[in-house]
Parts: C-alpha cells; structure tokens; sequence
C-alpha cells in the first residue's frame, strides 16, 4: 500500500504533467496523419522547400508597399481634399486583402506533404479550399526512384524531385521541390527493401 | 440616412465580414488537416496580424467620422 508522502509525489506528478502553458499547441504537437494504422511509423515528412515560398513573399511585399508611390505622387490633393484618413483606411483594407492572399499560399504550402512510412507512401495535395487528393501507394508497388536537381539554386540549397516509378500502369509518384531529394530517395529505397523482406 | 460615411463603414463592416469568414476557413484548413506544429504556429501568426490590421480598420473608420 502506498505511504501518504508516495500519494502525495504521485499526485504532484500528476499536476506537472497535466499542467501546460497556454501555448503549448504551438510546440508540441504528436506526429501524427489521418488514416494513420497501429503501429505505422512515419519515415519521412516533408514539404516543399522554402524557396518555392519566396516569390509570394516577394509580391506580397512589393504589392503591400505599392501604395506608397500614390503618397509620394498625390500628398497634396490627400492633404487638400482631407482624404488622408479615407486613403489610410483603403490601404489597410488592401493590405488585409495581400495578408489574405500571402496566408492563402501559405496554407496551400503547409498542407501539401508528402509522407513515408515503413508501409507505403503518401501524396496529399491540397488543390484549393475544401480541395484535398491524397493518393497512397503500396512499399511493394516501387520498383525505382529517380532524383531530378535542375539548376544551381536546386543545387545550392539542396532540393529537387523524387519521382517514384511503379510497376504496372498505376500513377507515377512525384515529390516536386523537397529538401534533401537524395536522402529521400535512399529512405524510400531502404524501406522498401525492408518492407519486401519482411 | 445613407451619408457618405454610413456607406463606407457599411461596406467595411461587409469587408470584414466576408475577410473574418476566410479568415475563419483557413485556419479551419490549417488545425483540421495541419500535420505537426507548423500550420498551427501559421494559423496563430495568420489571426494575430488580422486582428491588428481589423483594429487599426476600425480605428481609422471611427476618425473618418
């Protein structure tokens, strides 16, 4: 039977563990996808690389400081007319309008993935809002995979495709501006030969 | 009565209805289908800046009167 002082440590315990900051969802989170079976391990999680990123970036940018030329160009007739506050107001209705486009591309960028497990390979492409395909294929399906770099930023910053060939006529599987390709290619080699073993 | 200022937060109020309503379906993507910490940490950085920029909308609305 447990002591009191016993009772009492495996109670505190209990209140560490159950105790989280409030923002705790944003660092810890169980790797985990949907249709995920018992006992599947995840190899591989990837996106794309950041670089395919840059460019909305790069517009979101330019298009939200766009409307500094019309201050430059039109500051009397804003401070004439009285219509700075109406301007000022239209720019953070534009500026709400690009954080929308920027946020839009970027969810698109944050639910495209690909996974590996030591069982099969997930595509999950998520085309538009309410647009999602997630094609699945079997570790046994692989016959071979290809790594494609074209270009010195692939190169540089070490991303390309991995494309997957597959026996019989089913899809081909392309996993299009993933970091570390080679690395990729190996994982999905060696599980597979794994998987064949077993 | 329909003054100029009554339309233009009229058609604000419209505005930030139909942002707070994508605002809304994004986030929804992000924590429903988001595998890992990173479309949460996006979705949080997402609402943060709307809630700033729909602040800084209304206060400009309010000084246009």
């Amino acid at each position: 039977m447990n002591t009191i002082k016993e009772t009492v440590d495996m109670a505190n315990i209990e209140i560490k563990t159950q105790s989280r900051n409030l923002f705790d969802f944003l660092s810890h989170s169980h790797m985990g996808f949907e249709g995920q079976k018992h006992g599947e391990e995840i190899l591989v999680f990837t996106r794309r690389h950041w670089f395919v990123l840059l460019s909305t970036g790069f517009i979101g940018f330019v298009a939200s400081i766009l409307p500094l030329v019309f201050v430059v160009l039109g500051a009397k007739i804003l401070i004439q007319y009285n219509l700075s506050t109406i301007f000022t107001l239209t720019w953070v209705i534009y500026l709400m309008l690009i954080w929308f486009w920027v946020f839009y591309k970027l969810t698109m960028y944050a639910l495209d993935s690909w996974i590996v497990t030591d069982e099969r390979v997930l595509d999950i492409s998520q085309i538009a809002l309410f647009r999602r395909k997630v094609s699945e294929l079997h570790l046994t399906s692989i016959e071979d995979t290809s790594v494609h770099t074209d270009g010195f930023i692939q190169s540089y910053l070490n991303f390309g495709d991995v494309e997957i060939q597959t026996a019989g006529a089913t899809q081909r599987f392309l996993f299009d501006d993933v970091p570390k390709p080679l690395e990729i290619k190996d994982t999905i080699m060696t599980a597979a030969g794994k998987f064949v073993d077993k | 009565m329909l003054t100029l200022f009554n339309s233009i937060a009229i058609l604000t109020l419209i505005f930030l209805l139909g942002y707070w309503i994508g605002i809304f379906l994004l986030s929804y993507h992000l924590i429903r289908f988001g595998i890992g910490t990173y479309p949460r940490r996006i979705a949080f950085i997402m609402i943060l800046g709307s809630v700033f920029l729909t602040i800084l909308s209304i206060i400009l609305l309010v000084a246009i009167r």
